[in-house]
């Protein structure tokens, strides 16, 4: 178990997850282990499958769990992810947001086939995590987002935004 | 419009939710699907969908990061390759590539107190070309080696070497290019590493000597 946490732990740092979202999964792995097995000395004997089996289980309900409040909840204009850097005026702050969403608009717009390679890889994703994800091959991958990016360009230059818009 | 502008802006979109569709806001994809994205169950195209959501959901993001750690957890211990036909056939791969691991940990360990290399694979070793011994935490790391005829993949890890963690994973990736960079993020902490690269080729796996590398604080 304490095992299992801690790759999972380290696992989870390569893909950015906070040490909360696992402690709080984690917690309801105990919590089900406790209920199966009650014991410390039979949970700590569960095999490895058995913990991973469980592990998977919690975060699936967790998820669910997570869907439902969100559905009941409304964004926040204070989302901590949306601050307007010091020193930007307002007027800076609102012509960069407007930019923000023309991108967003703009990556729409591209082909289903291309726009979540071109997500992931705008979420700073390095290329190998796509192609480890989608089980493509380097080659595929470079050439998938190439081609999106390249359709992400030309639709905002059509829409006037290029080099000069963001200095 | 550079990448690393695109990035910034697409991530302005991001936290403000704006790179959602606006006929998707509240439908978020099922945890089960999720699943079926980090086990490459189902359609490409239904992944896609999938993914396509995904990667414009801050909440949903942070949903599939957590399975795919479980997932990659699993992987690594051997014990998570059920129903998922790509891994399936890697799993003794993996498998022996953890023991393989294992191994060199063990003799990092035991060689960790003097400052000679540890050689593995023999003469035809995987040469490191990158980064110095010592880097500063601020910036980005990059890591670089040279090719192996034939190698398919290689397999690079970071191990903690501070005292009391020797020899633990602090980071590890496979990938099919010669190089990969470390954000400071990536790095957590400033202090001791070592590191070292597999190459894995139809022969078989060929590693690098073990390369301490000491991350400064700024």
């Amino acid at each position: 178990m304490t095992r299992f946490a801690g790759m999972v732990r380290s696992v989870g740092w390569r893909h950015r997850l906070s040490d909360a979202d696992v402690d709080e999964m984690m917690q309801q792995v105990r919590i089900r282990l406790w209920r199966a097995r009650g014991e410390s000395e039979q949970i700590s004997r569960a095999p490895a499958s058995y913990v991973y089996r469980t592990a998977v289980s919690a975060a699936l309900d967790m998820i669910r769990r997570q869907h439902a409040q969100r559905i009941e909840q409304t964004v926040s204009i204070q989302d901590p992810g949306v601050a307007v850097p010091a020193g930007v005026s307002p007027e800076r702050d609102l012509e960069y947001s407007e930019l923000a969403a023309q991108v967003a608009r703009a990556i729409e717009s591209i082909p289903a086939s291309r726009r979540p390679v071109v997500r992931m890889y705008l979420a700073g994703h390095p290329r190998e995590e796509i192609a480890s994800l989608l089980g493509w091959t380097e080659a595929k991958t470079r050439n998938l987002l190439y081609r999106g990016l390249t359709d992400l360009r030309a639709r905002l230059t059509a829409q006037g935004i290029g080099w000069e818009t963001t200095t | 419009m550079t990448d690393d502008q695109l990035r910034e802006l697409y991530g302005r979109a991001l936290a403000r939710g704006d790179s959602l569709p606006s006929n998707a806001s509240g439908q978020c994809v099922a945890p089960e699907k999720l699943l079926g994205l980090v086990r490459r169950e189902g359609t490409e195209e239904l992944r896609l969908q999938t993914l396509d959501h995904v990667m414009a959901c801050k909440a949903c993001r942070r949903e599939l990061d957590l399975l795919r750690a479980l997932e990659q957890a699993g992987v690594e211990m051997g014990v998570g390759t059920e129903g998922r036909p790509g891994w399936q056939t890697s799993a003794p791969l993996a498998l022996a590539a953890s023991l393989l691991l294992a191994v060199g940990i063990a003799i990092g360990v035991r060689y960790s107190g003097d400052q000679t290399d540890v050689p593995r694979g023999g003469v035809e070793a995987v040469v490191l070309l990158a980064p110095p011994e010592r880097v500063a935490g601020d910036q980005p790391v990059a890591f670089a080696w040279r090719p192996v005829p034939k190698a398919h993949q290689y397999v690079f890890e970071l191990l903690d070497a501070g005292s009391g963690r020797t020899g633990t994973p602090a980071f590890s990736r496979t990938t099919s290019d010669t190089s990969l960079v470390l954000e400071p993020a990536q790095l957590r902490r400033a202090g001791e590493y070592q590191w070292w690269v597999r190459a894995l080729t139809p022969a078989g796996a060929l590693a690098s000597p073990m390369r301490s590398l000491r991350v400064r604080s700024e």
